[in-house]
């Protein structure tokens, strides 16, 4: 399961820069303020509806996130659309520190469209932790229909029509008996092109175990 | 995180796919089949007659078990992003530390081989093949030499690796802070407290019945035990996993113990396991491993010497030889940390088509490891039967007692959080014990290691992993820890030394485990 792309979905091109910690005007010191943000764009100036986000996170607790979206022209408005989404339940212990996670258009506050740039403001109120980000930021675009399917989806749907009682009691509808039958037909050819997953038990090589010693790569 | 309905499918497709292959499937198959010639199946509602069969004749419930089992054992599906390593440890520190510690594990392998002169495996000559299957039932009256063998590894210096963790990206620092555990494990996990914990362990408590306190010879049985014992005859008479791990929470009457375990880990001893179970035995027959060599060290020196398990002595080796050989345990590395070591067949180094796992089935016996299958020999006689029920439970729980990772069960978790309860309920004592430089979790770490096993009186035992079973969960093995600590803590307090804190810990075979844990979760003044 490694790669996020399914049939149909490819991460959009974006340049992403690297977290920027806040800072307080006129701080000399090396705080540790404990929130972050990172800026997204997309190659040269361009808007994209966004589906879907998917990240992996590394020690982040909270995540907001406000886009800028393609409208009238003038100053630019930061819409927020997801607010304070706790990616830790505990902040000070591990627990989805390095998880994956996705976000998806249901659960932001606002539109996705024609968005031009995103704003992710990363949160850890926790000391304990000596950095904080999120990783491996991918944009996903809505799928396309994909056109293929593992057979004709008009056989799967081949459900008969109501029909009045047949006058013949003694003998099934033909009709119906042959959907039911061809409808088994199919399925039981998807059983048989799938392969079973039963595994032979065999540890050796051609009959031969000889192993002297082990490898450590 | 997955939505609720992509985790579901996910999770939907996986069964399936592991179903498919399985003998369940077919008999399902054929039993459809088979019905097609009873009079009720009609073929204008084929699909639902046959689904109504299924479920009177009792192999919708079969299935159920089967998924409810899948459901148990695997955990939730990862993230689609997530590679593969995710899913067996999410924490990166952690695997590389697993890494290296299995490198050091394989080193010291070869360097015995080495030393030795004996290679890992070879195909026994046909004399000794003979000998060994006429000499199967009674490998015991063996007494071949092992002077020279050692274990790979022993508890201790696991728990030395444990304690050397560290997240490179926590405030590790010198001076004395709150993020410094005063225990021996540094690692920020999250464990659960007190008022978890008696959620969790809800059955446990003051006001629900068990056994294991009240079936004792002064509570006469009308109160608890005759309708226990009732509702676990019910349990077994409708064969449903589900219900049968939530019985095994109050206890197992000890007639129906093995049946209830057997259920609960959908073991049913058909023909075909027998068959594998037969090959396996042709495979120990056929190859000679030096993994051999080090269990049957290891069972003569814990299993052997003790004095309620060293009768199955025969049993012990039957089940670990084959376990060693068994390949389907390598199924549960998608979800461990760990990873079966590799090698080459000899004279062929590099080349992928001749790599084997070494041993046949990835796991690499240390110190006690004969102990996990020792209690069980009480329950199951039949030594096919034996052997799957602990092949299913070390895929469950055991193999979590000695690997690195952050799961709730892992042994990192326990340690911790054996730990976090004893210094939060017992903190004049975790003090006192640290300042005399017996460091608690030095002395409760075998127990935790072993499950207990070899520590406690087997009728205690099994109700320990009773409760293990019923709750799917590691947990109450730290808690029993903690609950034995609190019960001697009043000698404890008084020793001056690690060695006269052993002492004092060192028998626990009187000890009482229900009422322990009941009295320390629920009855404790905080």
């Amino acid at each position: 399961m490694s790669g996020a792309a399914g049939p149909g979905r490819a991460p959009l091109p974006c340049a992403a820069r690297a977290a920027a910690a806040l800072q307080l005007p006129g701080g000399a010191e090396a705080a540790r303020p404990g929130v972050a943000v990172i800026d997204l764009r997309f190659p040269r100036g361009g808007a994209a509806d966004v589906q879907e986000i998917v990240f992996k996170n590394f020690y982040t607790a909270f995540l907001s996130l406000r886009v800028q979206r393609a409208g009238p022209p003038g100053p630019r408005r930061w819409v927020t659309c997801l607010r304070d989404h706790r990616l830790m339940p505990s902040p000070h212990t591990e627990e989805g520190s390095q998880d994956y996670f996705s976000l998806r258009r249901h659960q932001m506050l606002c539109d996705m469209e024609q968005v031009t740039a995103l704003r992710f403001i990363l949160r850890q109120p926790s000391p304990a932790w000596l950095h904080f980000s999120i990783e491996e930021l991918q944009v996903f675009p809505p799928a396309q229909k994909s056109p293929q399917q593992d057979f004709p989806s008009w056989l799967s749907q081949l459900t008969p029509p109501e029909q009045p009682a047949s006058p013949h009691r003694e003998l099934p509808d033909p009709e119906k008996v042959s959907t039911e039958v061809q409808q088994m037909w199919v399925l039981t050819e998807v059983i048989r092109a799938r392969q079973a997953a039963a595994r032979i038990g065999r540890f050796d090589v051609d009959g031969c175990y000889d192993v002297n010693l082990l490898s450590y790569t | 995180m997955l939505d609720p309905d992509s985790g579901l499918s996910l999770t939907i497709a996986r069964i399936v796919q592991r179903l498919q292959g399985s003998s369940l499937h077919s008999q399902l198959e054929r039993q459809a089949r088979v019905s097609l010639h009873k009079p009720e199946i009609k073929l204008e509602s084929l699909k639902e007659d046959i689904k109504d069969f299924l479920k009177t004749s009792g192999w919708e419930k079969k299935l159920q078990n089967a998924v409810y089992s899948e459901l148990n054992v695997f955990p939730s599906p990862c993230h689609p992003a997530a590679p593969p390593e995710h899913m067996k440890e999410p924490l990166a520190y952690m695997r590389k530390a697993q890494g290296s510690w299995e490198k050091r594990i394989l080193k010291s392998l070869n360097s015995m081989c080495t030393e030795l002169s004996i290679p890992l495996a070879q195909k026994r000559p046909a004399s000794e093949q003979k000998e060994l299957l006429n000499k199967w039932n009674e490998m015991g009256t063996d007494e071949p030499d092992l002077s020279l063998f050692r274990p790979v590894y022993a508890p201790k210096d696991f728990l030395e690796v444990l304690m050397n963790l560290r997240n490179p990206n926590y405030e590790n620092g010198e001076q004395p802070s709150f993020r410094n555990h005063l225990g021996l494990i540094q690692v920020p996990l999250k464990v659960k407290d007190i008022p978890e914990l008696k959620e969790d362990f809800s059955e446990l408590g003051l006001n629900t019945g068990q056994l294991g306190i009240d079936d004792s010879a002064q509570v006469p049985p009308e109160f608890f035990e005759n309708e226990h014992v009732r509702v676990g005859q019910k349990v077994l008479a409708e064969q449903d996993s589900a219900a049968a791990q939530q019985y095994v929470r109050q206890g197992c009457p000890t007639a129906l113990r093995a049946d209830l375990w057997a259920l609960i880990l959908n073991i049913s001893n058909q023909p075909e396991d027998i068959l594998y179970y037969e090959q396996l035995k042709s495979n120990v027959i056929q190859y000679d491993l030096l993994v051999d060599s080090l269990i049957y060290k290891d069972v003569k020196l814990t299993a052997s010497n003790d004095d309620y398990y060293f009768v199955f002595e025969d049993y012990l080796y039957q089940v670990l030889l084959c376990f060693s050989r068994d390949t389907s345990v390598l199924d549960h590395f998608t979800y461990s940390s760990a990873t079966p070591p590799k090698s080459y067949i000899r004279g062929k180094l590099g080349i992928e088509e001749y790599a084997v796992f070494y041993p046949p089935n990835g796991v690499i016996p240390f110190h006690g490891f004969s102990m996990y299958v020792a209690p069980l020999c009480f329950l199951y006689h039949e030594p096919s039967k034996l052997y799957q029920i602990f092949r299913e439970m070390y895929v469950r729980f055991f193999f979590r007692l000695h690997s690195i990772s952050s799961h709730p069960s892992g042994i990192v978790s326990l340690c911790l959080l054996f730990e976090t309860l004893l210094q939060t309920h017992l903190p004049q004592l975790f003090y006192h014990l640290r300042e005399i430089g017996a460091q608690p979790l030095r002395i409760s770490f075998k127990w935790m290691v072993r499950a207990f096993s070899g520590y406690l009186a087997t009728d205690q035992l099994l109700l320990l992993w009773d409760r293990i079973l019923g709750y799917n969960s590691l947990e109450v093995l730290a808690v029993l820890a903690a609950a034995v600590f609190a019960f001697r803590a009043v000698n404890l307090m008084e020793v001056t030394s690690l060695a006269a804190a052993e002492a004092v810990l060192a028998d626990l075979s009187t000890l009482k485990v229900m009422p322990l844990l009941q009295i320390f979760l629920f009855a404790t003044v905080t």
